[in-house]
C-alpha cells in the first residue's frame, strides 16, 4: 500500500482502517523519506522525540480512537498533470504537539522549485508556499524563520512571531495574507492583506501575482 | 485553497451580475452626484467611497454613511462625471459604477482579455484610452473605450519596446497625446530573485501615431530610472497651459528601486519630441533630499510633489503606515523648489490625494496626531487651513477625486 494524499486525508478524518493507519504512521516517522528538510541533526532528533513521545501516548490508551490531534499533509501541485513527472519539488513535514489550546502544526517546509507553489490545508490555516521558499519554526521560542513568500488564511484567529519583526502579528480568521521575507534582498519582512497588495511596489505585485495566481 | 478562490469569484460574479441586474432595471434612482469623491481605507484593508459637495468643513464617518466596498473594487479606480471605471484583475472586466443610495452600484461592464492595467487617458468626454500590459508583463497592450455605451472602439498591442536580455518584464509610466502622437514612457525589470526588485537604468518614451498606434520612433532617457507610475493609484505626470508636458521618475524604494538614481522631473516642450536636454530638475539633490511618488500640477506654474522621509521609516514594512511624507510646492518651470507646506506628515505609500478648484488646493492628510482632514491651501493668499475631516473607521484617504462639476 502507498501513502498519498487520498490516504492522508482519509487518516486526517480518522477514517482508516487499521492496516492503513499503521502504514500511514509507519511512513510518518519512516526515516526514509528523503524530501525532510531539517537545518541541523539537533533538530531532526527533537522532532522525533516529540512523535514519539505523542505516538507513545496515543498507543498506550489502547482505544480504537485516534487520540492524535487531527494533522493533515498533503500538497497538490497544481492542476497541471504535467507537474506529476517532476521529481519531488518541496516537501512539508507535519508534526503537531498538544500543549492546551495552542498547536503547533509545521515545523518546516520548504518548496525547492523555482515556479511551482505548494498548497497545504490543516485545520487551523490555508498555506501556500511560493517558489524557492523556506520557513521553519522554533519550537522553543515559536519564532518563524522565513525566507521567501507565502500566503495564508487563517481559520481562525492567530499570532504569528517572524524572525526579523518586533511584535507578533495577528492575522485574522477568513482573511488572506501576503508573507515575504529576504534575508539578502532589500524589502525585509512584509506582511500584507491580500486585499492590500496595491500598497506593495508594482514589480513586487505582479511578481506575487503570478506566482500565487491572486 | 484553489477552490475556495474560485468559490469565492463565483459568489462575486453572481453578486456583480445581481448588482448589475439591478442597476440596470432601476437606473433612474441612482443619485444624484456629488461634487468630491473620497476613497477611504480603515485599519482592517476594509474600502469605502463616500462623497460631498464640501471639502472645506464637517466631518465624515464612512461607517456611518455607506458599506465597505466588495474586494473586487479598489483604489485603482477611475472617475470622471458622476461614474467610477474599475478593472478587476482576475476576471478581467472593465466595470462601470455609480452610487445609488450611497453604495457603488453596477451599471454596464465590459470584458478585456489578458490586461493589466498601467495607464489611463481621457482622450475625449466618454473616450478612455487604457494603456497595459499582457498578464505576462513584457507586451503592451491598449483599449480605447467609449465609456457612454460601454464598448471597445478599438484594441490592440502597443508598440513599445519589449524587455530583453536580463529583462523579462516592463512597466508602462505615462501616456501623453499630443494631436495625433502618443507619447508613452516605460521601463524594464529584471525578474525578482532572492526578494530583490529592481528596474533598468533606462527609461524609454515611444512616439506612437494615433489613431493607426503605429511606432514613429523611441527615445532612451538615462538620468534617472521608473517614469511616472500607474496612474490609477496616483498621478506623477501632467501638462501645463503652455501645452509642456512633466513626468517624474520615481526610482525610489516604492517603485523603481534604484535608489542610487535621483527623483527627478522631465520635461517634454509643447514643440518638441524628446525630453528637454536642458531641463533635469533634481529633487533629491535640492533641499528635499529625498525620494518623492507623487506629482500634481495646481496652476500658475506651481506643483506640488509628495516626498518621503528615509530618515522616518525602516523599509518596505512600514513605508506605509509610519507617517513619514511632506508636501512640498515646486516653481516647475525655473526648477526651483518654494517651500514645504507646513502639513503634518501623511501616510500612505502611496495616494492620489490632491484637487485643485481654482485658487484653492484641496489636500488629504492622514496624520497620527492631527487626525484625518482634508486641508485648503489657499494659493493666492499662502494660507493653509483644516477642512472636512474624515473620522469614525478612517485611516486612510487614498484618493481625492472630482465626481461632477
Amino acid at each position: 500500500m502507498k501513502v498519498n494524499a487520498d490516504l492522508l486525508e482519509k487518516y486526517h478524518h480518522n477514517q482508516c482502517t487499521l492496516e492503513e493507519r499503521i502504514v500511514v504512521e509507519d511512513w510518518l516517522l519512516s526515516n526514509e523519506v528523503e524530501e525532510l528538510q531539517f537545518h541541523t541533526e539537533k533538530d531532526k532528533n527533537l522532532i522525533k522525540q516529540s512523535i514519539w513521545k505523542e505516538v507513545t501516548t496515543a498507543t498506550a490508551d489502547e482505544t480504537p480512537t485516534v487520540k492524535l490531534k487531527p494533522a493533515s499533509y498533503y500538497m497538490w501541485k497544481g492542476a497541471v498533470a504535467a507537474t506529476l513527472f517532476f521529481t519531488v519539488l518541496g516537501s512539508a513535514f507535519y508534526y503537531f504537539k498538544d500543549n492546551g489550546e495552542k498547536t503547533v502544526e509545521f515545523v518546516a517546509f520548504h518548496n525547492k522549485s523555482a515556479l511551482k507553489v505548494n498548497h497545504i490545508s490543516s485545520s487551523e490555516y490555508n498555506l501556500a508556499i511560493g517558489p524557492e521558499t523556506s520557513a521553519e519554526i522554533n519550537e522553543h521560542s515559536g519564532v518563524i524563520d522565513l525566507t521567501g513568500s507565502i500566503l495564508i488564511s487563517p481559520k481562525k484567529d492567530m499570532e504569528l512571531k517572524f524572525d526579523g519583526a518586533e511584535n507578533k502579528i495577528r492575522l485574522k480568521k477568513g482573511q488572506t495574507y501576503i508573507i515575504l521575507n529576504s534575508k539578502s534582498g532589500n524589502h525585509g519582512l512584509i506582511i500584507v492583506n491580500e486585499k492590500n497588495l496595491i500598497n506593495l511596489p508594482p514589480v513586487i505585485q505582479k511578481k506575487l501575482i503570478q506566482e500565487f495566481d491572486i | 485553497m484553489k477552490k475556495n478562490i474560485a468559490k469565492q469569484l463565483n459568489i462575486i460574479f453572481l453578486l456583480l451580475g445581481a448588482m448589475c441586474f439591478t442597476a440596470c432595471k432601476n437606473s433612474s434612482s441612482l443619485d444624484q452626484p456629488q461634487k468630491y469623491s473620497l476613497h477611504l481605507i480603515d485599519m482592517d484593508a476594509r474600502e469605502y467611497i463616500v462623497t460631498t459637495d464640501d471639502l472645506d468643513a464637517g466631518l465624515i464617518k464612512p461607517e456611518d454613511i455607506t458599506e465597505a466596498l466588495p474586494d473586487s473594487v479598489s483604489r485603482n479606480i477611475v472617475v470622471k462625471d458622476g461614474f467610477y471605471y474599475s478593472l478587476q484583475r482576475k476576471s478581467n472586466i472593465l466595470t462601470k459604477y455609480a452610487l445609488k443610495t450611497h453604495r457603488l452600484t453596477a451599471v454596464a461592464r465590459l470584458q478585456l482579455h489578458d490586461y493589466g492595467e498601467e495607464n489611463f487617458i481621457w482622450l475625449g468626454k466618454d473616450t478612455l484610452l487604457l494603456s497595459g500590459l499582457n498578464h505576462a508583463y513584457n507586451k503592451g497592450k491598449y483599449y480605447l473605450i467609449n465609456v457612454g455605451k460601454m464598448e471597445i472602439l478599438a484594441q490592440g498591442l502597443l508598440p513599445i519596446e519589449k524587455p530583453e536580455g536580463k529583462f523579462v518584464s516592463a512597466s508602462i509610466g505615462f501616456v501623453e497625446k499630443r494631436k495625433d502622437t502618443l507619447f508613452v514612457g516605460y521601463t524594464f525589470h529584471p525578474p525578482m530573485r532572492d526578494g530583490n526588485y529592481t528596474t533598468s537604468d533606462t527609461m524609454y518614451i515611444s512616439r506612437i501615431s494615433y489613431p493607426e498606434m503605429k511606432l514613429i520612433g523611441v527615445q532612451k532617457e538615462t538620468r534617472s530610472t521608473y517614469p511616472a507610475g500607474i496612474n490609477t493609484v496616483q498621478h506623477n505626470e501632467f501638462t501645463d497651459e503652455h501645452g509642456d508636458f512633466y513626468f517624474m521618475s520615481c526610482p525610489g524604494i516604492a517603485m523603481g528601486n534604484r535608489p542610487d538614481l535621483p527623483t527627478a522631473i522631465f520635461r517634454i516642450k509643447a514643440n518638441n519630441t524628446i525630453t528637454d536636454p536642458h531641463y533635469f530638475f533634481n529633487l533629491s539633490s535640492s533641499v528635499i533630499r529625498n525620494h518623492a511618488y507623487g506629482l500634481w500640477y495646481v496652476g500658475q506654474g506651481k506643483a506640488i510633489i509628495r516626498s518621503e522621509r528615509k530618515d522616518l521609516y525602516k523599509g518596505l514594512s512600514d513605508h506605509y503606515s509610519t507617517p513619514h511624507f511632506e508636501f512640498y510646492l515646486l516653481d516647475i518651470a525655473n526648477q526651483k523648489v518654494i517651500k514645504k507646506l507646513d502639513l503634518p506628515l501623511d501616510k500612505g505609500t502611496r495616494k492620489d490625494c490632491i484637487l485643485v478648484n481654482g485658487d484653492a488646493v484641496y489636500i488629504a492628510v492622514n496624520s497620527t496626531t492631527e487626525g484625518n482632514y482634508i486641508w485648503k491651501y489657499n494659493l493666492k493668499t499662502d494660507e493653509l487651513t483644516k477642512g472636512l475631516q474624515l473620522g469614525g473607521v478612517s485611516a486612510f484617504i487614498v484618493r481625492l477625486d472630482q465626481l461632477s462639476n
